[in-house]
């Protein structure tokens, strides 16, 4: 597919490049500054562009012919060998639901969800996995989208493209670099009128309810949805510990918020609403 | 957007946002024109409106309004058209003949805006006269009237315009440039139509003037929709694709209106080009619910530049990042607000587009136009491509219209191409 772009380029040579396009059930918009010809950047934004469909086909559980959409349909049969991609994605999801003490699961869409159900996904290192018990339904969506932005970075640097704005969906957010010598890129929030969050080399994600009926983060330890019109915003080097930890700190009580931190360098954090 | 001896072309490049002078060179070259508008404010063009009737006394409104500009003299053989351009101008010198008004040798340019029939005489004895000529489309009756215009600019050195104001209308210019570098994708198809509810007829205070005042009617005067209409968009749409039509073929007829006009009031025609592009154009002036548009269709995405909005086949660009980028030049980059909770394709808004200019279009390019031609006249400096696009425009209305009254396809007649690189097409020169 041909990405529609727009780019212009500065007296001084600089360009800026931009393409969008939707996927993984979300929009992606790339920004990239460089001094490249538009060609170069227009292989990379390729390059983007298939990754993420790689990612999609791998993991999006929206899709009904990903890999992870037909583990969740037979899993529970028997072991099932997984590609190396999802089984890294998996092992990453589990490691880090122990690490916010449960509050981050990819098993809450499952049927009869309890905060026991996770307990009945067998990863193995053989690259297996199998569901002790069936109805399980993972779902990686507070998940893929940092994920996915680890992969563009690495892409990026591939590319020795140094600067570049990252937006998955509005929520998950990757700025490298700048976008001029003397600015750090700056971001605010739709939701509320806070003051622009200065990027370098970091990642803004936000989770949370935009209105009062569109509620969709389930609490681990009670199996309902969050109500009310609110979200938390956070800054973090990694993309996946922004998606991971915006999740679980939306959920947290006071008390989880402050042992989550204890584990896990956040830059800053805002909750709206 | 006021144009008076203030405007420069940086403002102008302002309005067009995000376009840079390298792109505009090359999709719009004929913007050279306002090159040395800040050089020029002491100079004076006197200027001679031969015809000032409804479109004379709407370009004499503009012109009027150009401080460089001295209104000389008005020609028109309809004495109520003098009177009420002398309403406007009282110190004009006021002509039955034009060629009396061609005859003062203080005149620089004059403007055409007289029935279709008479433009190529008038210009051709206005280049004679020495004169710079602005000639409102369709510029000739017929294709050799055009090529023996276009030929006389050449051989007299002379400038010479003609009425497309698209070509000088910042939504335009922009799209252009959006679809030159690419952004909607190649361009497969452009369908241009403009459509009325009305007999486009003019009040007559008597019977024996009828073909007079509605010579737009009558195909002693005028070819109908195909000349006064067709002009603009056909040229939008060779603009858009960069090359002219290899084939012409259409249908018109006399569907609605049939109150002894001899001209069509339904027309529909296709130009197909080398790699199987295609243009329509139609009008029918018995509906106006789709109005006027061209419709450009690139495979990523679609402009409309008469609603000055273009559409992404997928999704649109963000706002807040095509904020970004239009704000790249001064490096001075606003907080970008676009961060929340998660963007889902249910949650998207229909796909009503994005304004091309960023705004609700505000002007349509004529008195951009006008300015254009008068920066040219007092410069002496003919800018580039601004003849051969009113020539070409012209060109494609009269072939259309021969292919619809000889019922077959026609191709592109060689004999009328003329040595344009926009268009990559040679003059074929007499052995």
């Amino acid at each position: 597919m041909i990405l529609p772009r727009i780019c212009k380029k500065s007296p001084s040579g600089e360009m800026i490049y931009y393409t969008w396009f939707q996927a993984m059930h979300t929009r992606i918009d790339v920004a990239i500054v460089s001094c490249e010809a538009e060609a170069f950047l227009n292989e990379a934004s390729q390059r983007i562009y298939h990754r993420i469909l790689d990612i999609e086909h791998t993991a999006n559980c929206f899709d009904e012919n990903s890999e992870i959409s037909i583990v969740n349909r037979q899993a529970h049969l028997g072991p099932m060998t997984l590609s190396d991609e999802l089984y890294h994605i998996l092992s990453l999801c589990m490691k880090y639901n122990k690490l916010t003490f449960g509050l981050f699961d990819i098993t809450t869409d499952s049927e009869g969800f309890t905060r026991e159900t996770i307990t009945h996904v067998a990863l193995t290192d053989e690259r297996k996995i199998k569901f002790d018990i069936p109805g399980i339904r993972l779902n990686l969506s507070g998940f893929l989208k940092g994920y996915a932005l680890e992969s563009i970075r690495s892409l990026l640097k591939e590319c020795n493209i140094e600067n570049a704005l990252i937006n998955m969906g509005n929520s998950s957010i990757m700025a490298l670099g700048r976008p001029h010598s003397t600015q750090k890129w700056a971001i605010s929030h739709h939701m509320q009128n806070t003051e622009p969050i200065q990027l370098e080399n970091e990642c803004l994600t936000t989770s949370g309810n935009d209105t009062d009926t569109r509620l969709h983060i389930v609490n681990p330890r009670t199996g309902k949805t969050i109500e009310g019109r609110k979200c938390t915003s956070l800054v973090t080097k990694s993309g996946i510990e922004g998606e991971v930890l915006s999740t679980a700190l939306f959920i947290a009580s006071d008390e989880d918020e402050e042992a989550i931190l204890q584990r896990f360098h956040v830059d800053r954090i805002f909750h709206l609403g | 957007m006021e144009y008076s001896n203030t405007i420069s072309r940086r403002e102008f490049l302002k309005e067009l946002g995000i376009l840079g002078a390298g792109i505009l060179a090359t999709t719009s070259p004929w913007l050279s024109a306002f090159g040395e508008i800040s050089h020029t404010n002491n100079e004076r063009c006197r200027i001679g409106l031969i015809g000032p009737g409804s479109r004379g006394q709407f370009l004499l409104s503009f012109l009027k309004k150009n401080p460089k500009v001295e209104i000389a003299a008005f020609a028109d053989i309809y004495q109520p058209s003098l009177d009420e351009a002398l309403k406007a101008v009282p110190t004009a010198k006021a002509y039955k003949d034009y060629r009396k008004l061609l005859d003062d040798k203080s005149i620089d340019a004059v403007v055409i805006a007289t029935p279709l029939n008479t433009h190529c005489q008038i210009a051709l004895d206005a280049f004679d006269a020495g004169k710079n000529v602005f000639c409102e489309k369709t510029i000739g009756y017929s294709m050799e009237d055009c090529l023996k215009m276009y030929n006389k600019h050449l051989e007299t050195n002379k400038i010479f315009f003609s009425g497309q104001q698209r070509l000088f209308d910042p939504r335009y210019i922009k799209a252009m440039a959006m679809v030159h570098d690419g952004v909607f994708g190649p361009v497969n198809c452009v369908h241009a139509y403009w459509n009325r509810n009305g007999d486009w007829r003019r009040p007559v205070p008597s019977p024996e003037l009828e073909r007079h005042i509605n010579w737009r009617l009558y195909k002693e005067y005028s070819k109908g929709l195909m000349t006064e209409l067709a002009c603009h968009q056909l040229q939008v749409g060779t603009w858009a694709l960069g090359k002219l039509p290899q084939k012409v073929m259409g249908h018109g007829a006399i569907t609605f209106w049939k109150d002894g006009r001899e001209v069509y009031d339904n027309i529909n025609c296709i130009y197909t080009f080398d790699n199987g592009e295609m243009m329509t154009w139609g009008s029918d002036i018995s509906n106006k619910f789709y109005g006027l548009e061209e419709q450009i269709l690139g495979n990523l995405g679609t402009i409309e530049p008469e609603r000055g909005k273009y559409y992404f086949e997928n999704i649109d660009p963000a706002p807040a990042f095509l904020q970004m980028i239009n704000e790249w030049e001064n490096k001075l980059f606003g907080a970008m607000p676009f961060a929340g909770t998660s963007w889902a394709p249910e949650t998207a808004n229909e796909n009503h587009g994005e304004y091309i200019l960023g705004k609700r279009p505000e002007t349509d390019g004529t008195s951009l136009n006008l300015d254009a031609f008068v920066e040219a006249v007092v410069t002496n400096k003919q800018p580039e491509r601004i003849a051969e696009e009113g020539y070409y425009a012209s060109l494609l209305c009269l072939l259309g219209h021969e292919a619809i009254t000889s019922g077959t396809i026609l191709d592109f007649p060689n004999e009328f191409k003329i040595d344009y690189p926009s268009y990559n097409t040679k003059a074929i020169k007499e052995s």
